[in-house]
């Protein structure tokens, strides 16, 4: 055996020469190569030597029958995988393309959503542009007064002539309108607001007209020359000469302005009758008194309705007390503006004073008799005239001073039969399995951003990777 | 593993029959895999010898290969790389065992006397088996199972060249083993 060493450059090419592995053109190289170096001869004559040492020393007779057997004997009766799966992702695959997606959607789902949102934001600011701009038009046909803060909506439909601009995109409560009017701005003379451009007008409102913050943790508002600016509060310095309560104060309207509430509330208990009698008790507990109660047993429910009048200042209480006795179903709260009707009241009385007064000075005036006669049958007139006018605005004060509040009251009446039982059993199981079907295609549908990328990745991933592999 | 390659040194037609007995095979004709493994058995059984450096254990790794493959043989994609696809199972077996062997202190092997077929080279192959562990796999994949460059590569999951470095070295410490120098003590300890 030889120590022969061969040139460094060569080792390689020669050692692949050995295994018959190298392409034509090495192989004349290390041939011409070989023909040139005895050095290398030697040591490629000696490696081939190696080789033959080597696997002899390793050399295992062939086994005998036994041997075979026995390992046929320990084969398992079934091989696995006999339908083979060629696709199958693998751990790593779907991990890796998980967090990626994770990764991106935490990062990137915020600024969708803000952005989103920032969208309807704008939105939500033209619309209130145009219902600032319908308001001044109104204003403008109306002596420069803007309309009720009750009937703004309808006041200023004809000028912006789409109900669209009265619902807010982000809104989802279903209410008709998304905004609500200042009331310190209720009809208000545009020429005497010193500064219109810091008086609120418009504001993003739920239904009971209190601020709703939809937008990014804020709402718009609008203001009374046409302005239109977002908020993360709203401005209560800039809403005018009183001070908004809260909605247990007098729904957030002025208290100065004289308004007639009518308030209905509709709640589902278990004892309708019960129930009408508590909220008996509780009209008279807050001063006021029952106009009509009626009670009603159909078929599959009980009914109780009732009519009642309450002081203004205790509706809330009075409504509070009435949803406290079940679950509510509706409740609904409209106002009207009584302000030009206490007013008109008031100045038809003065006048028919002030004509009374005369009438009565001419009366002690004059001595003829068919004068006198004629005067006092005039008189006589103007005091049944005033009578009517107190009456009248007896009538228009008591409504404003007591609320109209309809109640109703509704219990199921409980008499199931067996069929009746088992047919709804039948039709709840439906229902939940139909239910569960449905709830699980959602899932897998509103789960396809997540998923669908995760699959393709892992496929780009199993595609680079299989390209890349050796063959 | 894919594998790919054929059969480098055997004739085309011993790979023929073997792709056409593995494909019985794969299909649950359990004579047909007896005949790969009167085939076959002795190549395996030296390979492991060289890897695990116990005749017992080379014995058991093999068989535990053999019935492996047998359970795994319907996943295998190319049946003309059979043998290939055999060594690369029964290398992970042989890993597996190394590394329990580590792991439990074992008392020292007493050589099993005589019931064993008869030692040729004891000498030798005491020798031999102080190569490190990626030469010895290399050696036996090449020298012991005649695997091609490209069907080690893919039994062992590297490339082809990476394969052909590694295979000159191994020839090379080989040679320096061999040619009785001393340095193969340093060779061992480099394991």
């Amino acid at each position: 055996m030889s120590d022969a060493m061969p040139c460094n450059e060569w080792v390689e090419r020669l050692s692949g020469h050995a295994d018959g592995e190298l392409l034509p053109a090495e192989h004349a190289a290390v041939e011409q190569h070989l023909a040139a170096c005895p050095a290398c001869r030697d040591w490629l004559e000696a490696v081939r030597q190696d080789a033959r040492l080597y696997a002899q020393a390793y050399a295992e007779p062939a086994r005998s029958e036994a041997y075979v057997a026995d390992v046929m004997e320990r084969l398992p009766a079934r091989q696995s995988g006999k339908t083979q799966r060629r696709f199958r992702f693998t751990l790593i695959e779907l991990g890796v393309c998980a967090a990626i997606v994770g990764i991106l959607g935490v990062v990137t789902l915020p600024v969708f959503a803000r952005a989103r949102e920032k969208a309807r934001q704008s939105s939500c600011s033209s619309n209130l542009k145009q219902l600032g701009l319908g308001m001044l038009l109104f204003a403008q046909d109306h002596g420069n007064c803007f309309p009720s803060a009750l009937t703004w909506q309808r006041d200023i439909l004809p000028y912006v002539k789409s109900e669209q601009f009265f619902r807010c995109t982000t809104d989802d409560s279903g209410q008709v309108c998304s905004y609500a009017m200042n009331a310190q701005l209720s009809q208000a003379d545009l020429d005497t607001l010193p500064t219109p451009e810091a008086q609120v007008l418009l504001y993003d409102a739920n239904a009971w007209g209190t601020p709703a913050k939809r937008h990014n943790e804020g709402l718009n508002v609008g203001f009374a020359d046409g302005h239109v600016k977002w908020y993360r509060d709203l401005p209560q310095a800039l809403m005018g000469r009183v001070s908004l309560g809260a909605r247990g104060h007098n729904y957030g309207l002025a208290e100065e302005l004289h308004r007639a509430y009518e308030a209905a509330v509709a709640v589902v208990t278990d004892d309708a009758l019960r129930s009408l009698r508590s909220a008996e008790r509780i009209v008279g507990e807050q001063g006021g008194f029952v106009l009509q109660a009626d009670y009603r047993k159909g078929k599959r429910l009980a009914t109780s309705t009732l009519t009642c009048k309450v002081p203004a200042g205790n509706l809330e209480a009075t409504l509070s007390a009435f949803q406290a006795l079940g679950s509510t179903t509706t409740e609904q709260l409209a106002g009207v503006d009584a302000t030009q009707d206490v007013v008109a009241a008031e100045v038809a009385l003065r006048r028919e004073d002030e004509k009374h007064a005369r009438l009565a000075q001419e009366a002690s005036r004059t001595r003829e008799p068919d004068v006198t006669a004629a005067l006092r049958a005039d008189l006589e007139q103007s005091e049944e005239r005033t009578l009517t006018n107190r009456r009248k605005q007896y009538d228009v004060l008591s409504r404003t001073v007591l609320s109209t509040v309809c109640a109703t009251f509704e219990s199921p009446v409980p008499r199931p039969s067996a069929r009746t039982l088992t047919t709804s059993a039948l039709h709840a199981g439906w229902h939940w399995s139909s239910r569960t079907v449905g709830v699980a295609g959602a899932w897998a549908l509103g789960l396809a951003p997540v998923w669908v990328p995760v699959a393709v990745g892992a496929l780009c991933i199993r595609w680079c990777v299989r390209r890349r592999r050796p063959r | 593993v894919t594998i790919g390659g054929t059969h480098s040194t055997e004739g085309g037609d011993v790979a023929a029959v073997d792709a056409a007995m593995v494909r019985r095979a794969q299909h649950g004709d359990r004579a047909a895999f007896a005949e790969l493994v009167r085939a076959h058995h002795a190549r395996l059984v030296s390979a492991m010898r060289a890897l695990v450096r116990d005749a017992d254990a080379a014995e058991d790794v093999s068989q535990d290969a053999l019935i492996e493959a047998y359970r795994k043989l319907p996943t295998l994609q190319r049946p003309e790389s059979f043998i290939a696809w055999l060594f690369a199972i029964a290398r992970h077996k042989a890993l597996n065992h190394l590394r329990t062997a580590k792991r439990e202190v074992l008392a020292p092997v007493v050589e099993p006397p005589a019931d064993d077929p008869p030692d040729d080279c004891p000498a030798l192959r005491e020798k031999l088996d102080r190569l490190p562990e990626r030469d010895r796999e290399i050696l036996a994949a090449r020298y012991l199972q005649d695997l091609s460059y490209a069907e080690i590569a893919g039994a062992l999951g590297l490339t082809v060249n990476t394969v052909r470095v590694r295979c000159c070295r191994a020839r090379q410490a080989l040679r320096e083993l061999l040619s009785g120098s001393d340095s193969v003590v340093e060779v061992e300890a480099r394991t």
